[in-house]
């Protein structure tokens, strides 16, 4: 029964998938190199829709889940916590495993399953942490971006929250892939994807109560502060942090001897200020 | 989880300076170039007397931000940093607008991260290594070692000014840029009121005056 049921949601997957795809076709110009992820300007061309989600999200936020990550926070001993989180974690695995082999990443794929038979074995079904493995997040949006699918515009969904159009596609089709979710669907196990992100939500945001409120007081325009945290830490996943390549050359702040290359890099907002001040060091360059 | 490691960058971007209470210089790979030496002299420097400011106990809040203040104007290149936040907006503005916005940005920049200071003791950096980036810059490779939780990379951008000394442009945290936040936000504001930079100087005088 269960896996008719799903069969056509299956289906219907496919449609909403294929249609944000039209739409993040027609909005993006570039494709993006992976191994040379580039800071543009921020695509957002439906601000206005996006503000207006942000702001629902943000009342849906202070009503329903900042109280209860107040109290999970404050009322559970952070041992219990812990052992949530590490739960939550071990149940990516699969799907961190799945990503990484489709990235090519596959010492990173080892190490995911290295992690999850050690913590699920020894670790009492993932409640502990055992194995001590460093393993990085992975999605499917990040796995569309190695394989080159632009980043599309910037899009804030009712509940879900910050997004590109990228990554909204790709938590659709993970939805349909993760293997926890496909077992405990065919298993006729109910919601278990819906508790399950209820359940990191909870843990995301009890971690971050301190630190979104912080940002909220000190920010002049809340929106664009996390649209841009939230941008450049995509990039900083799709890399997988990896240090050699930073993507920062690009932000120069040569606006004295650099050229403009294209039109909308953060290199060439500079340039020509100080040209009639200066020009010494833009001969030899 | 997913979200943990912007949590932890946004989390520690609020805190630069205040997360920097005592300094240990890793051993292996101190660079051997001397502008890299001199890069990581700065931020050693800056950490250490950081932590001196913090751990005074006869100075009160107003004195250490003083204090920051110094610190920060001497070790930052602040004009660099504002006009690369103000981006393309910044040749549209008038001399005068220019100005007034070198002041706010800077005022902006020591209440937004002085807030927290001395909140974050008992926390290391340690220095990893510099590498060159261009014949002007090194980047200083850090690591903010905590008591509880993983440890949080953060990278200094150091630029040769023009003065001929060695000033900090930029921090990246877990790879996430201050300057280029800070320039997102700032253009958003400047564009939503229609590209006018006097409403970003508005809404920053606004911002200053409720929250100091």
């Amino acid at each position: 029964m269960s896996s008719s049921k799903f069969r056509s949601s299956l289906l219907g997957g496919c449609l909403l998938l294929s249609s944000f795809g039209l739409l993040g076709g027609c909005a993006t110009p570039p494709g993006e190199d992976a191994s040379a992820v580039v800071y543009t300007e921020v695509s957002d061309p439906i601000e206005p829709l996006n503000r207006y989600f942000f702001d629902v999200n943000n009342a849906i936020d202070a009503l329903a889940l900042k109280p209860v990550a107040h109290i999970y926070r404050d009322a559970l001993p952070d041992a219990v916590q812990d052992s949530v989180r590490n739960f939550l974690n071990n149940l990516a695995q699969p799907f961190n495993f799945l990503n990484n082999v489709a990235q090519g990443d596959f010492d990173g794929a080892g190490d995911n399953m290295g992690a999850f038979f050690t913590n699920t074995l020894l670790g009492v079904g993932g409640l502990f942490d055992v194995a001590q493995i460093d393993t990085d997040d992975e999605d499917l949006g990040q796995t569309m971006a190695v394989w080159g699918v632009p980043e599309g515009p910037y899009l804030v969904l009712p509940i879900l929250g910050p997004n590109t159009t990228r990554e909204a596609v790709g938590l659709v089709g993970e939805y349909f892939t993760d293997p926890v979710n496909l077992i405990a669907a065919n298993n006729d196990i109910a919601n278990v994807a819906l508790y399950r992100a209820g359940a990191n939500a909870v843990d995301f945001r009890a971690q971050s109560i301190n630190d979104l409120d912080e940002i909220e007081k000190n920010s002049i325009d809340f929106y664009a502060a996390i649209r841009s945290l939230y941008r450049q830490n995509r990039k900083n996943l799709i890399l997988d942090g990896d240090v050699e390549t930073t993507p920062l050359p690009d932000i120069s702040f040569d606006f004295d001897d650099d050229a403009p290359k294209s039109s909308d890099r953060v290199s060439l907002l500079f340039q020509e200020d100080e040209s009639s001040v200066k020009n010494t060091a833009s001969s030899s360059n | 989880m997913k979200s943990s490691k912007f949590l932890l960058a946004s989390y520690a971007a609020l805190f630069l300076l205040a997360g920097i209470p005592t300094i240990s210089v890793g051993t292996a790979s101190v660079a051997e170039a001397t502008s890299e030496k001199k890069a990581v002299g700065l931020v050693e420097k800056l950490g250490q007397e950081a932590v001196t400011l913090l751990s005074r106990p006869d100075l009160d809040d107003h004195a250490k931000r003083i204090g920051f203040k110094s610190l920060v104007d001497r070790d930052f290149d602040m004009k660099l940093i504002g006009r690369f936040v103000l981006g393309k907006h910044w040749r549209k503005a008038t001399k005068e607008q220019q100005t007034e916005y070198l002041v706010l940005f800077n005022d902006y920049i020591i209440t937004t991260y002085q807030r927290r200071i001395g909140q974050y003791a008992g926390e290391n950096l340690n220095i990893v290594k510099a590498t060159k980036l261009n014949k002007k810059e090194t980047l200083v490779k850090t690591l903010i070692m905590r008591p509880k939780g993983p440890s949080i990379k953060l990278d200094w951008r150091v630029r040769l000014s023009k003065s001929g000394e060695q000033r900090i442009v930029d921090m990246i945290i877990e790879n996430i840029s201050m300057a280029l936040t800070h320039r997102d936000e700032f253009s958003a504001v400047v564009s939503k009121n229609n590209g006018d930079v006097e409403g970003l100087l508005a809404k920053l005088r606004d911002h200053l005056a409720k929250v100091n």
